[in-house]
C-alpha cells in the first residue's frame, strides 16, 4: 500500500516536470510586455497587447525566432510608475530578453530608468514624451513625437496651398503648447503665415472671443492642438459664429467623436494619426485582416498597430543579432530599417522613429476617414 | 469697429447667462442671507435632465426645457427643506458650510451616476447666424439675451407688483416682523428657492445651447462667476444681478479680445475688488445704517 502511494506520487511528479519541461528547456525566447492594462487608460494598453499578441502568434506559426518559439509575458502596471519597476524586477528573474512597454509616458520613463541600468532592449509603442529615450541607448519607441506631428501638419497645409492660418491653443498644457511651438517654427520656414495665435486658459468653456478674433483675421485654416473634449466645444462655437474653415489637429483630437452630438461638424476636422485602418500598403491591409479575424473587430485604436510594430522591430532585431545577448539586440534595433504596419521605420540619434504619418478626417457619421499617408 | 461690436455681442451673450444664474443667488441671499453655493450645481442637474430627455427619451427641445425647469425646482425645494430649513436659526456659518456640502454631494452623485466624461449636448436649433453690415449675431445669442432680459423684467414686476412678491420683500427686510404680520415665511422662502431654481433650469438649457458639454463639475465655474456678478451688482438686489452679469460678461470678452486671452479672470476679479473698495455694497447697493 505504502509502496503504491510512493509510486503514484512519483508518477505525478514526473507528469508535472514533463508539463513544465518546454518552459524549463531553453527552446523558447521570452519577451516581456509591461503597461497599463486596467483602469482609466486600460484601453490603450489592451490595444497594444492585442497588436503584440497577434504578431507573436503569427511568427510562432512561421517557426518562431532563431528556430525557437516566442513567449510573451504580460504584466499590468495599472498606469503606476512603481508597478512598472516591480513588473520589470519580476520578469528579469525569468530570463526575459527584451521588453515591449510601457504604454503611458510616465510609466515608460520609470521602466526606462531600470532597463537602462541593465542595458536590456525596451521598445515603447506609445510613449510620446520626448525624455523617455534621452540618454538611454537601449530604449526605443515605435510611435512618433508631438513636434513631429506639428511639423507634418504644417507641411500638409503648405501642400494644400494654404497661405494664412490661425492657431487656437491652450497655453496651460504641455501638449498644446509644444505642438504650437513646433508648428510655428515649421510654418514660418515654409512661408505659411500665422495671422492670429490665440491662447485660452485650461478649462475654459467660452472660446467665442478668440474665435471672433480669428474670424476677423480671415485665415484659410485653423490649427487646433487640443484633445477631443475641448475641441468639441470649440467646433460648436465656431459653427455658431459661422467660421467655416477646416480645423487641423494632432493625435489627441481623435476622440472628439465621443463628445459631439452633431457628427456633421467633424467633416471639418483633419488630424494626424499613428495608423489608419484604411492604410493602403500591403502589410497594413494584411494586418487589419488578420486583426479582424483574430479579435472580431477593427484595430481602431492606433496603438494596436504601433504595438504590432514594436513586436516586429524587437523580434526582427533578435533574429538579426543571432543571439539573445542584450547588447547585440540593442545594436540590431538601432540598425532597423524595415517596412512595418504603421509605415517605414528607422531610428534617429535620439532613438525616435523616422516614420510615416497618417492624415485622417471623419465622415458625416463620425467614422474615421483616411486621407493620406505621408512617408519620411 | 465691427470686431468691437462682435466682441461686445459675445460679452452680452455670456453676461446674460451669468445674470440669469446670479438672480438665483441674489434672491436667496436677499431673503435668508444665505449664499447658496449649491446653486451652480442646480445648473448641472438641469443640464443632465435635458440631455436625458433629448438623447435617451428622444423627446423635443421644449419638453426638455420644461423637464429641466421642473427637476431643478424639485431639487431646489428639497434642498431647502432638507438641508437649510433645519438650520435657519443657527449661526450663518453653519448654513454656509451646509451649502458647500450640498454642492459636493450633487457633484459627486453626478460623477457616480454619469461618470467624469463630458456628454455631448445635441444641437436643438440649427439656424444660420444673422449678418448685418459685417456684424453677425448667432441665433442662440439673440435667444439667450432676449429670454434673459424678458425673465428679469417679469421677475422684477412679480417682486414689486404681486402679493407673493410683497411678502418676499417683507420677509427679506425683517423676517420676524413679517411673521407677526401674518406672512407665512416658510412658504415665501420655499417660493423664492423655487423661482431661483426655475431660472437656473432655463439658464442651464441656454448654457448648454452655447457650450454643448455636460459634466458633473460644469456648474461650479459659471456658478462662481454668477455669484461674483451678484456681489458686483449689489447682492440682494434684482436689477443689480442683471447689471453685474452684463458687466462681467462684457469685461471678460473685451479683455480676451484686446488685452490678453488668459488674463480675463484676473481683470474681472480686479473690477470686483475695485468696486467693493469704492462701494462695498455693490454697484446698485444701498448703504443701510445700523439702527440702534
Amino acid at each position: 500500500m505504502k509502496k503504491r502511494s510512493i509510486l503514484s506520487m512519483l508518477v505525478v511528479i514526473a507528469l508535472i516536470i514533463s508539463a513544465a519541461l518546454p518552459v524549463l528547456a531553453e527552446d523558447v525566447i521570452k519577451i516581456g510586455g509591461i503597461g497599463v492594462l486596467s483602469g482609466k487608460y486600460g484601453m490603450y494598453g489592451l490595444a497594444v497587447r492585442e497588436g503584440v499578441d497577434l504578431y507573436v502568434k503569427q511568427i510562432n506559426e512561421k517557426g518562431g525566432v532563431l528556430g525557437k518559439q516566442v513567449q510573451i509575458l504580460w504584466e499590468d502596471t495599472q498606469g503606476n510608475a512603481s508597478e512598472a519597476i516591480n513588473a520589470y524586477l519580476k520578469l528579469s528573474d525569468m530570463d526575459v530578453v527584451g521588453y515591449i512597454g510601457a504604454v503611458l509616458s510616465g510609466e515608460s520613463k520609470a521602466l526606462a530608468e531600470v532597463t537602462a541600468e541593465d542595458g536590456v532592449p525596451q521598445i515603447s509603442p506609445s510613449a510620446t514624451d520626448y525624455d523617455v529615450t534621452t540618454g538611454r541607448p537601449n530604449v526605443f519607441r515605435t510611435c512618433f513625437l508631438d513636434p513631429f506631428q506639428a511639423k507634418a501638419v504644417a507641411e500638409y497645409m503648405a501642400a494644400e496651398g494654404i497661405k494664412k492660418v490661425a492657431v487656437l491653443y491652450d497655453n496651460a498644457t504641455d501638449y498644446s503648447n509644444g505642438l504650437y511651438e513646433a508648428f510655428k517654427a515649421k510654418s514660418e520656414e515654409l512661408g505659411v503665415e500665422i495671422v492670429a495665435a490665440e491662447a485660452a486658459a485650461y478649462g475654459d468653456t467660452d472660446y467665442k472671443t478668440q474665435l471672433t478674433t480669428i474670424q476677423n483675421a480671415k485665415p484659410e485654416a485653423v490649427f487646433l492642438p487640443y484633445y477631443g473634449a475641448d475641441a468639441a466645444l470649440i467646433l460648436a462655437q465656431a459653427k455658431e459664429l459661422g467660421l467655416d474653415v477646416n480645423f487641423y489637429g494632432a493625435d489627441g483630437i481623435a476622440d472628439i467623436v465621443d463628445y459631439v452630438a452633431d457628427k456633421s461638424v467633424l467633416t471639418k476636422v483633419v488630424y494626424t494619426d499613428h495608423f489608419s485602418t484604411d492604410a493602403q500598403s500591403e502589410i497594413a491591409v494584411n494586418f487589419v485582416k488578420a486583426f479582424e479575424a483574430e479579435y472580431g473587430k477593427a484595430p481602431t485604436i492606433s496603438f494596436s498597430a504601433t504595438g504590432y510594430d514594436a513586436a516586429v522591430v524587437l523580434l526582427a532585431a533578435i533574429e538579426a543579432a543571432g543571439s539573445t545577448d542584450a547588447k547585440a539586440i540593442v545594436d540590431a534595433i538601432k540598425a532597423t530599417n524595415l517596412t512595418a504596419v504603421s509605415g517605414n521605420i528607422t531610428f534617429d540619434d535620439h532613438n525616435d522613429p523616422i516614420k510615416s504619418i497618417f492624415f485622417q478626417t471623419f465622415d458625416g457619421e463620425g467614422n474615421k476617414f483616411f486621407l493620406k499617408q505621408v512617408d519620411p | 469697429m465691427n470686431l468691437f461690436l462682435n466682441q461686445l455681442i459675445n460679452g452680452l451673450h455670456v453676461g446674460s447667462i451669468y445674470a440669469l444664474i446670479a438672480l438665483g443667488y441674489t434672491m436667496v441671499y436677499g431673503i435668508v442671507k444665505l449664499i447658496n453655493f449649491a446653486h451652480g450645481d442646480i445648473i448641472m442637474v438641469g443640464a443632465y435632465t435635458a440631455v436625458i430627455v433629448l438623447m435617451t427619451l428622444g423627446w423635443s427641445a421644449p419638453v426638455a426645457l420644461l423637464a429641466a425647469v421642473v427637476v431643478c425646482v424639485i431639487f431646489g425645494v428639497l434642498i431647502e427643506r432638507i438641508a437649510y430649513k433645519p438650520l435657519r436659526n443657527s449661526p450663518r456659518i453653519s448654513s454656509l458650510i451646509t451649502a458647500i456640502g450640498v454642492s459636493m454631494l450633487l457633484q459627486n452623485a453626478a460623477l457616480l451616476i454619469f461618470g467624469a466624461q463630458p456628454q455631448p449636448f445635441p444641437t436643438v436649433l440649427n439656424i444660420e447666424p444673422i449678418k448685418l453690415n459685417g456684424i453677425q449675431i448667432s441665433f442662440v445669442t439673440l435667444l439667450t439675451v432676449g429670454i434673459s432680459a424678458v425673465l428679469m423684467i417679469l421677475l422684477q414686476g412679480f417682486v414689486i407688483g404681486s402679493k407673493a412678491g410683497k411678502a418676499m420683500r417683507a420677509a427679506s427686510e425683517d423676517y420676524t416682523t413679517a411673521q407677526l404680520m401674518g406672512i407665512n415665511v416658510n412658504t415665501t422662502i420655499t417660493l423664492t428657492f423655487a423661482i431661483g431654481c426655475a431660472l437656473a433650469g432655463i439658464g442651464s438649457f441656454l448654457f448648454c445651447m452655447a457650450y454643448p458639454a455636460v459634466s458633473p463639475t460644469m456648474g461650479s465655474l459659471p456658478g462662481l462667476k454668477a455669484f461674483i456678478a451678484a456681489v458686483l451688482g449689489g447682492i440682494g438686489i434684482i436689477p443689480g444681478a442683471m447689471l453685474g452679469g452684463f458687466v462681467m460678461g462684457v469685461a471678460e470678452s473685451l479683455t480676451k479680445a484686446y488685452i490678453s486671452t488668459t488674463m480675463s479672470d484676473a481683470v474681472v476679479y480686479g473690477i470686483l475688488i475695485l468696486v467693493l473698495l469704492v462701494k462695498p455694497t455693490g454697484l446698485l447697493g444701498k448703504t443701510t445704517s445700523e439702527k440702534v
